[in-house]
This record gives structure tokens, C-alpha cells and sequence, in this order.
């Protein structure tokens, strides 16, 4: 099915967004999102990037323009398509975990789904193990530590096998230790052909991990491209209100420092590691 | 992991060597059990209760007898407060085995209240522990799972487990205001005291109701259409279940049957 | 009152202050095992009419629109936790809110009703206070006597055009009181074989006195200041809320 749309899963055309009729907090958005990308999805706070988000996933519905999953049109009656396709994590566990153990927050969405109690059971263990909750299984949610709760949020959604998983500022409430483990997840995801999209503050992340980046300034994308092509131009950060990378202000500094060198970016580093083999080999 | 301190009950219940009962089997059981220490107007039978239940949530349960003692504590206070209006009456003159002189009347107890209220307590005691069974080793949602097998109505289920999700949600939250408050010095005599704990609340109230918006999008995110439904594993009713609950009633009838033939004032 | 039912009331008072010093006062639940099965049928029946009035009005309430379910669920874990925080106390012993009379003025007498015997369960299950086969009593006296002499109170106060925070201390305190009433009264209609409903009712009240009187009292100051709490910090919240704005703001 997905061939037929050049790798194409979601459509999203001149779609517009408000709470009370009256001021639009999402203006004009288009994108379209194919299978296997990882997007970052940068802006202030209140730039609307959850708001986008519960657009995308089905749970608002837009005011006008409209979203299209595998070119077809979302409408009341198949929102759970999209639901179900898009999976979303959302910022504080708490907002989401329901269930009164781990095992049945996790089952909460596939019996929404109706899958069959021997499904759901398979589906379950499966996904808990992925995720090394399996023997907190029957452990309610109040007692588990933040880094579990996430884990436990995580598992809830991906367990429903969606091809797009939206994940909401996830390492803002992260320690280091849950946030690397939360970052060694992302390429997994990745290799199982998700598309992961990641609204974040932290522009670091965003440089080392994505392939594509959306700036949400107002409502509005003002910015859709490369996280090259978005890091070095001054005036997207400086409507947006970031920071340009570390690594790649450290980039500059040295291609500054050694002369007959133009800066042009082809060559510039995205992680450490890459930094480093970069460095040595100047 | 973070223990709150009020709830010991429901840690408890989490970790209780029995937690993987029939739940319906340990509900139905405890409710017959308490409704024949009422029925039975009998000393006797609430003792034997008092003493069975105690006995299987010590060894079969496992709970700690500090655990134990320090759950019956819980409601003993209401129990002897209560009792002490059972078993006493007020009169102008001196009558009764035992009274006492509070200058304008006399307070006196009579055979009859006493034996009265020794019944109450341990009435009470007896259905007391009886409920502990299931309470001290069966986590409320799976409580409420059963309720929803014995076919309460379906909004009742959904807001009970959505209110004990929430009431965790809440005391985390209040545990942080709290500590706010106190670094604060909020907490420093009676009437700061007032004004923090009840600004505490308003504040409380406010900002769950409104995550409580967000808490229904991430429901609906997942699918969810007014059908609140979770997976929860089978919880087979034994042999080993049914023996003790067969055990309590054989052990009832030998113990009363006993104790009535040796001191007769047992029985109705 | 007789002269001699007065002095009983003051014996009584008295009497519990030395016995029951530190009793904790969550006490107005009755314990499982406390009152006789028929009268454990009788409130639980007497209570069923309540409950579906509320659980008619919970229905409706979703039906206008399902996201309330949140907001109702949040509602009674709200009430429950108020109703077991220790509150700030003068002498040091440990008593607890009810928090049905802020239910009652802010979400009305029939939606509380229904969070009420759901919060009673979890009291039960949860921090042992009542009892399941006392169910109906509790509910009877705690989620629709209390909350309704509450709403009663607090409408009436409004008519009267009384100030607003007067008549929620009223209505929050009158409540408490009502359920401290009716539950002596529930206890001395199964236990009263010495002498009588009448005097067994003096007997229970006075026993509770000491620690429900000043409780009253305090719940009332309590609700005041969390309504005041609430009108400044989350006026905006509450306009948003729609069922609340017009118990509140009106």
C-alpha cells in the first residue's frame, strides 16, 4: 500500500487550528511525512508543536484543510485510523498512563482496538520485555520512578504498532541515565521503518539525531528543511529564539582558526564521534 | 520508588503472598464471613473470625505481625470510642456492677453493657479482619476489575478507575506543594498553616482540572471511544482457595460447638 | 432538652475528653461490622434513590459531553484526597476534612452523591476508615445528607442574598455537622438497648463532640479559604470549566 504513495504516510494540506473559532493557533500548515524519517520539531513554548501534534494524531480536528493518511481523507468516521497509525507520547507520563498496573496500562490501547484477549496478552509481553518492564508487570504505576513511568508511557503506544510515533518534549523530564536510554531507543525504532517525530528545545539533540527539522514559530512553519540548512541560517534561530548547535559553533570556530579554509559545511560533524575523526583528520 | 505513607494498605496489597487469589473468591468470602459474624449475634463466632483471618493474613498472606497490628489499629480507635457509648449509660442513682461518681449523675456500666459492648468490639474486630483479607492483598483495581465481572454499571467502573489512578496523580502532587510550602515556612504556626494547606488545595483543584482535559486526549490518542477496557490477567480460583474458605466454616461449627459445651453462656 | 438530657450531653462531652483525648476523627465513618445487617439493607435501600438521581445526573452530565469523565473522576479523587490530608489542628490530634460540602457548592448534591460512595470505597479500601457492608449507612449520612444540607444551606444563603464566603463557611460546616448528626443517629437506631434511641443518639453525639465540633468549625474556615484560593488563582480556570462558573462566579 505504501508504494503506491512513494513512501508517503501522512498528507497534511493548508490545515488550520483553533480552540475557540476565533484565533488560529495553527496557521496554514502543510507537510507531508514519509516512512522512516526523523523529524525534530523546534519552537518556543506556546509555538503550538502539541497542538500540531494532537492534529496530527486524530484527537483534534482541524477547522479547515485536512489530513490524509495514505491519500485518504481523515474524516470523523476512520479517525481511528490515523490514531492508530500515529501513536503519541506525550510529555508527562502521568497525562497518560491510565491503567492501575503496567500490564494493563500497556493493554489499554490494543482493547481499544479490539484485538483478541490472546493478541493483546502476546502483544503485551512482547513489547514490556522490549522495553525491560516485563518484571514490573504487575506493578501499578504509582510506584515506578520517572524514568520507568516514561518507559511504561513509551511501551503503551508503540505496543499499538504505529507507523508514526510523535514523542512531546520526551527528555524534559528525564535524568541522563534514562534520557541515553531513551536516545539508544530512537535508532531501533528507526530500523523497525518508523517514522519518529520529536517536538524538543534541546537543539543539540536535534542536529545529532534528525534528518529533517520543522521550526513552529506562531503557529506557523516557517522553516522545513535540512538541520544543516536550518542550524546556519541566522535568521530562522533568530525568529525562533535558538541556539545554534554546540558542535556546530565549534565547527565554525575551528574552520575560522585554519586558514584557506571556507566554511561550507559539507564536512561538518553531527556527533562526537564524527567530530573526532573530523579533528584528526584536519 | 516512592511509598506513600498513608497508603500503606495499598503497598501492601501489591506485594501480599495472596495477591494472586481469585478476587471474586476473596471478595465473596470475606463478605460471608462478615455477614455471619453479624447474623450470628455471637461472641464466639467473631472471635474465631478475629483469629482465622488473623491467622491467614499472617502465614498465608505474609504479613509481618507489625504489619498486621499496625492495619487493626486503623479503625480501633473509632471501635473503642464507639463501644464506650455502647456500654455505658447515665443515671441520677447508683445502679449497675461498677459506676462512676461525676459529681451531678452517675456513669454506670451493667453486666449487660458490658457484655454488650465486648460483643461490638469484637464484632467489629471479627468483620475488621475479615476485610483485611481482601483489602491487604488485593490492589484496588483489581477490586474494581471484579466489580465490573459482577456487572456493576459501566460509568461506576469507569470512574472508579479513573479516580484511583488520579488519587496517586493528586498525592504526588500534593506531597511537592507541600514540601514547597514548607520551604517556605508555610507551615509555620496554626494560621499559616490554614492559609497554606487550603491554598494548597485551591491551587490543586485548579491545575487537575485542567490536566484532567489533557488526561482525556491522551486517552482518545490511544483509541479510546467511551470504553474504558484493560487486559488483566486470570486469576484462577484454587483448590487451596476454596479449602480455606471450606476450612473457615468446618472450623466455625467445631470451635462454637466446642465453646458453648464448655461455657455455656456462648451461645444466643 | 430536659435538665437532666443537658447534664447527660455535658457528662458525655466531658466523659469523651478524658477517655477519647487523640481519637482520631475521621471517626464519623462507622466501621464494618458495627451496625446489624438490617439496618446495613435499610440505608443502603434508603440511600439507592440518591444514588441513581446522581448517577442520572452523571450520565446526562457525559452525555452533553464525554471528555467530563476526567474531570468527574478528577473531582472525586479530589474529594478524596482532601478527605484524607491531616488538616492543620491546634491540639495536635489528627483529623481529616470531608470535603463533600465543597463538592456539594461547586459540583451540586447529586454528582457528589455517586463520586461519594465511590470515594467511601476507596476510603474502605484503601485507608480502612468504614466498611464495605456499612457502605450504605456512610453513604447515606457522608455523600447525600451532608452534601445536601450543605447545597441546601448554601442556595438558601443566596437567596438570602448573605455574603458569599459567610455562606460557604455555613454550608460547609452545617454539613459536617448534619453528618455527624445523622451518623449518631444511625448508631444509636442499632445500639440503644439500654436506654433508648433518644438518649443512646445524646450518648454517641457526645462522644463524637470533642473532636467533630471544632472539625465542623475548621472545615468551614477550610472551604472558605480553598473557595477564596480558587477565585484568585483560577477564575480563568473556572470560567473554562463550564459547570463550575455558575456555582462559583454566579
Amino acid at each position: 500500500m505504501e508504494e503506491d504513495f512513494n513512501g508517503i504516510i501522512l498528507e497534511i494540506k493548508n490545515l488550520y487550528y483553533s480552540y475557540d473559532n476565533k484565533n488560529n493557533v495553527l496557521k496554514d500548515i502543510n507537510l507531508c511525512i514519509k516512512k522512516g524519517e526523523k523529524i525534530a520539531v523546534l519552537g518556543p513554548n506556546g509555538a503550538g508543536k502539541s497542538t500540531l501534534f494532537l492534529n496530527i494524531n486524530g484527537v483534534y480536528n482541524c477547522n479547515s484543510g485536512g489530513i490524509f493518511l495514505y491519500g485518504n481523507r481523515i474524516v470523523k468516521k476512520n479517525i481511528n485510523e490515523l490514531r492508530k497509525s500515529v501513536g503519541y507520547v506525550f510529555q508527562e507520563p502521568d497525562s497518560q498512563i491510565v491503567g492501575s498496573t503496567v500490564l494493563s496500562e500497556v493493554s489499554f490501547g490494543l482493547m481499544n482496538l479490539k484485538f483478541s484477549l490472546d493478541k493483546v496478552e502476546e502483544m503485551t509481553e512482547k513489547v514490556l520485555k522490549y522495553m525491560g518492564l516485563w518484571e514490573y508487570k504487575d506493578r501499578p504505576p504509582h510506584y515506578l520512578s520517572g524514568g520507568e513511568k516514561k518507559r511504561l508511557a513509551i511501551a503503551g503506544v508503540i505496543v499499538m504498532q504505529p507507523e508514526v510515533v510523535l514523542f512531546d518534549e520526551p527528555m524534559a523530564s528525564l535524568d541522563p541515565e534514562n534520557s541515553l536510554i531513551f536516545e539508544k531507543l530512537l535508532p531501533e525504532l528507526t530500523r523497525e521503518g518508523k517514522t519518529v517525530i520529536i517536538s524538543t528545545h534541546n537543539v543539540d539533540f536535534a542536529y545529532r539525531w534528525a534528518d529533517r527539522v520543522i521550526v513552529l514559530v506562531g503557529g506557523e512553519i516557517i522553516a522545513d528543511s535540512t538541520p544543516l540548512e536550518i542550524f546556519t541560517s541566522e535568521e530562522i534561530l533568530t525568529k525562533a529564539n535558538l541556539h545554534k548547535p554546540v558542535l556546530l559553533q565549534v565547527y565554525e570556530i575551528i574552520r575560522e582558526k585554519y586558514p584557506g579554509n571556507t566554511i561550507d559545511y559539507k564536512d561538518a560533524p553531527v556527533s562526537v564521534e564524527g567530530f573526532r575523526e573530523w579533528f584528526n583528520c584536519l | 520508588m516512592h511509598v506513600h505513607n498513608n497508603f500503606s494498605i495499598d503497598y501492601q496489597a501489591y506485594n501480599s503472598a495472596i495477591r494472586n487469589w481469585n478476587t471474586e473468591c476473596k471478595l465473596l468470602f470475606a463478605l460471608a464471613a462478615i455477614i455471619t459474624v453479624i447474623l450470628s449475634e455471637n461472641i464466639l463466632v467473631s472471635l474465631y473470625t478475629f483469629i482465622f483471618m488473623g491467622i491467614v493474613n499472617i502465614y498465608i498472606a505474609k504479613l509481618s505481625v507489625k504489619e498486621y497490628l499496625h492495619a487493626i489499629k486503623i479503625p480501633a480507635l473509632f471501635i473503642l470510642a464507639g463501644s464506650i457509648a455502647v456500654g455505658t449509660g447515665f443515671s441520677k442513682e447508683v445502679q449497675g456492677i461498677c459506676y462512676l461518681d461525676i459529681g451531678f449523675a452517675y456513669l454506670y456500666v451493667t453486666k449487660e453493657s458490658l457484655k454488650e459492648m465486648l460483643d461490638i468490639v469484637l464484632k467489629a474486630f471479627g468483620a475488621v479482619s475479615a476485610m483485611y483479607l481482601v483489602t491487604l492483598s488485593t490492589p484496588a483495581g483489581e477490586i474494581v476489575t471484579a466489580f465490573k465481572k459482577l456487572h456493576f454499571p459501566g460509568i461506576f467502573i469507569e470512574l472508579m478507575y479513573l479516580v484511583y489512578r488520579y488519587i496517586f496523580i493528586l498525592f504526588d502532587e500534593v506531597h511537592k506543594m507541600r514540601n514547597a510550602g514548607m520551604a517556605r515556612l508555610g507551615y509555620s504556626s496554626f494560621t499559616a498553616s490554614c492559609k497554606s494547606f487550603s491554598m494548597m488545595l485551591g491551587n490543586l483543584l485548579i491545575v487537575s482540572m485542567r490536566n484532567s482535559r489533557v488526561y482525556y486526549d491522551a486517552m482518545e490518542a490511544r483509541c479510546y471511544n467511551g470504553c474504558l477496557e484493560f487486559y488483566t490477567e486470570k486469576r484462577k480460583c484454587t483448590k487451596l482457595q476454596l479449602s480455606v474458605v471450606v476450612l473457615y466454616f468446618i472450623l466455625l461449627i467445631v470451635f462454637v460447638y466446642f465453646c458453648s459445651f464448655f461455657y455455656n453462656t456462648g451461645g444466643n | 432538652m430536659t435538665k437532666n438530657e443537658k447534664r447527660s450531653v455535658f457528662a458525655a462531652i466531658l466523659f469523651a475528653a478524658v477517655f477519647g483525648t487523640g481519637t482520631a476523627a475521621s471517626a464519623m465513618h462507622i466501621m464494618e461490622g458495627y451496625l446489624p445487617l438490617g439496618y446495613c439493607i435499610a440505608w443502603g435501600v434508603l440511600s439507592v434513590p440518591f444514588l441513581v438521581a446522581g448517577f442520572i445526573s452523571i450520565k446526562k452530565c457525559l452525555e452533553s459531553n464525554r471528555r467530563n469523565i476526567t474531570l468527574l473522576a478528577m473531582a472525586g479523587a479530589f474529594i478524596f484526597v482532601i478527605s484524607s490530608l491531616k488538616i492543620p489542628s491546634l491540639t495536635g490530634s489528627c483529623s481529616h476534612m470531608t470535603g463533600t460540602g465543597l463538592g456539594a457548592i461547586l459540583f451540586g448534591p447529586a454528582p457528589v452523591s455517586l463520586l461519594g460512595i465511590i470515594v467511601l470505597i476507596f476510603q474502605a479500601i484503601l485507608l480502612a476508615h468504614g466498611g464495605i457492608t456499612t457502605l450504605g449507612a456512610n453513604t447515606f449520612s457522608m455523600a447525600i445528607a451532608g452534601p445536601l444540607m450543605s447545597y441546601g444551606i448554601y442556595k438558601l444563603c443566596q437567596k438570602l442574598k448573605v455574603n458569599k464566603l459567610v455562606s460557604v463557611f455555613l454550608a460547609a460546616s452545617a454539613g459536617d455537622l448534619f453528618t455527624y448528626c445523622v451518623t449518631s443517629i444511625q448508631l444509636a437506631l442499632a445500639h440503644n438497648s439500654s436506654d433508648g434511641v433518644a438518649a443512646a443518639a445524646v450518648k454517641f453525639l457526645g462522644v463524637f463532640a470533642p473532636t467533630q465540633l471544632p472539625l465542623a468549625v475548621l472545615e468551614g474556615i477550610l472551604t472558605v479559604l480553598i473557595i477564596m484560593a480558587l477565585e484568585t488563582y483560577g477564575t480563568q480556570e473556572l470560567m473554562e470549566i463550564g459547570f463550575i462558573k455558575k456555582e462559583v462566579n454566579g
